[in-house]
């Protein structure tokens, strides 16, 4: 697969939410996190933001259920795309999202669904601590290694028996 | 009406225009670079369309350009053949040949996507005229466009409630009868079907449950229906009773029926001839939970089996991992859905399982609970 993915590391976010405006204003001319394909899941009381996303499932349960084929795969991106002219709005894809990462339009009442922008995500280049990665799959397996050796380095070096 | 005569030989040929049919089509379209050939038969004229909207259909929310999914050119441009609205006369599986309008077609795998049929309950008078189903775009078609005032919907699973509501917001008045004593009975538990049946009766509906339909009444045309205790008088009558599979030609196979009425299948979805496989409404699957055979008709995993059979049709080996339910229903602006099973179902298999009420600002949630644990 050499579709670029979406990838999120959650340690990094400090919940400024700029994503959700930048999302929300480039699909619906409008700086409303509610009709915001992406959106962050605070706990205040422990300090948690985590940003919520659509996936792009390898085998989506939202396409299998919607009733009339609304969700189909762009073969140029690898993004299930919401075709939302045909959404009627039956709500199926909300509730069987194991992320709930599909939304309502609060006015239309149809699905809001992330599209990764054709393949140019604007939450990605808005994101100003990194947490949102947007590469192929080996840079950001890199990516991720190089931040585990940064946590255990020290461990690995105390370790070693220095003359 | 046929608008593209078939050849002589199909590497594929699939029974059955529904969704299971077409995503087998199109996962075979998919998988291989070389173009296979591939027929779709089916009995009616129409290319594919979606019944889980015939409700928005018939209350005239959703226009009849929403129910199609593809066009005739559609099917075209994928590269498959259709032969709509031509019957099968015969299969002979061991030599891969079968008879299609008196014609011979030879083929290298089948795979039935036969789909299911309602069922005709044993109710004196259902044959008469006003007496509908709802399975084909044919019947919507015939329940929108009738002049009637009243209605009787007779069975209360989702198709039942659907056409209920769609009735309804056309302005009939509209009587549901139920022989069970809750609304959805295999989707909902008693405190959540009360719920819906509020919401129902709130917009106007009438419901009768725990009541048994004796007879339709009425000359050539219907006029009421008499339950046990009542007569709803009604110009039209829905019966949703529910949906079988429909097996007949693989009966006519020597393709192996199981228990609960439906194709058997393994878990590559083969049937108990080679190369042949079958998918959809049409076959009895394992439960993705319970690991047993389950009847499911419900167009996700139609969509999922049809993907897989035609897949493992052409010689991958995808394992089928099992059938779910989950059904959306959207009830006057009031939405509803349920995923897996209820806990009286499970009770009737002698687990303890009970509903635990979650309840929001706006929307209450009913977890079902066996020994403290999730089911």
């Amino acid at each position: 697969m050499a579709f670029k993915i979406l990838s999120i590391n959650a340690e990094l976010c400090t919940g400024c939410r700029a994503c959700e405006l930048v999302c929300s204003l480039s699909k619906y001319d409008a700086c409303n996190p509610r009709k915001s394909a992406i959106s962050i899941m605070k706990v205040e009381a422990y300090g948690i933001d985590l940003p919520v996303v659509c996936q792009h499932c390898d085998s989506p349960l939202c396409r299998d259920v919607c009733p009339v084929n609304a969700l189909t795969r762009n073969t140029d991106t690898g993004a299930i795309n919401l075709l939302s002219d045909v959404c009627i709005g039956c709500r199926a894809c909300t509730l069987v999202c194991p992320y709930g990462a599909i939304k309502l339009d609060p006015d239309t009442g149809k699905t809001i669904k992330c599209d990764l922008c054709g393949g140019d995500p604007k939450c990605v280049k808005f994101c100003e601590t990194g947490t949102l990665i947007y590469e192929k799959p080996f840079i950001t397996t890199y990516q991720r290694q190089t931040q585990y050796l940064k946590k255990v380095e020290h461990t690995l070096l105390s370790g070693r028996e220095i003359d | 009406m046929v608008y593209k005569q078939y050849a002589d030989y199909y590497d594929v040929v699939i029974i059955g225009n529904g969704i299971a049919g077409n995503s087998a089509a199109t996962a075979i379209g998919q998988a291989v670079i070389e173009k296979l050939r591939v027929l779709i038969i089916s009995e009616e004229d129409a290319p594919l369309y979606s019944p889980c909207v015939m409700g928005g259909y018939i209350c005239e929310d959703i226009n009849l350009d929403k129910m199609f999914l593809k066009t005739r050119t559609d099917y075209q441009n994928e590269g498959i053949d259709c032969a709509l609205g031509v019957e099968i006369n015969d299969v002979a599986l061991i030599n891969k040949k079968m008879v299609l309008n008196s014609n011979i077609v030879n083929f290298g795998k089948l795979i039935f996507a036969t789909g299911s049929y309602p069922v005709l309950p044993p109710i004196q008078g259902s044959q008469k005229k006003g007496v509908f189903f709802l399975k084909t775009i044919y019947d919507a078609v015939k329940i929108k466009f009738n002049q009637a005032r009243r209605a009787v919907v007779v069975g209360s699973g989702p198709v039942g409630i659907e056409v209920a509501v769609a009735l309804k917001s056309k302005g009939m008045d509209v009587t549901i009868i139920e022989f069970l004593p809750r609304l959805l009975p295999k989707l909902l538990d008693t405190e959540a079907a009360q719920f819906l049946h509020n919401s129902l009766v709130e917009h106007g509906i009438n419901i009768l449950l725990n009541e048994k339909v004796k007879s339709i009444n009425g000359n050539s045309h219907v006029t009421s229906v008499l339950t046990e205790n009542n007569e709803v008088p009604c110009e039209i009558v829905v019966l949703a009773t529910g949906m079988k599979p429909r097996v007949d030609l693989a009966k006519l196979c020597n393709i192996e029926i199981g228990r609960l009425g439906g194709i058997v299948v393994d878990k590559f979805l083969k049937t108990n001839y080679d190369d042949v496989y079958a998918c959809g409404d049409c076959i009895e699957s394992v439960g993705a939970f319970s690991r047993e055979n389950e009847l499911s008709l419900l167009w996700h995993n139609a969509r999922k089996q049809g993907e897989i059979a035609g897949y493992n049709s052409i010689g991958f080996k995808k394992p089928y991992v099992g059938v779910t339910n989950i059904v959306a229903i959207n009830a006057f602006g009031h939405f509803l859905g349920s995923i897996g099973y209820t806990a009286s179902d499970l009770l009737s298999k002698n687990r303890r399982a009970e509903a635990v009420k979650i309840t929001q600002s706006k929307a209450n949630l009913w977890l079902i609970e066996e020994n403290g644990l999730l089911v």
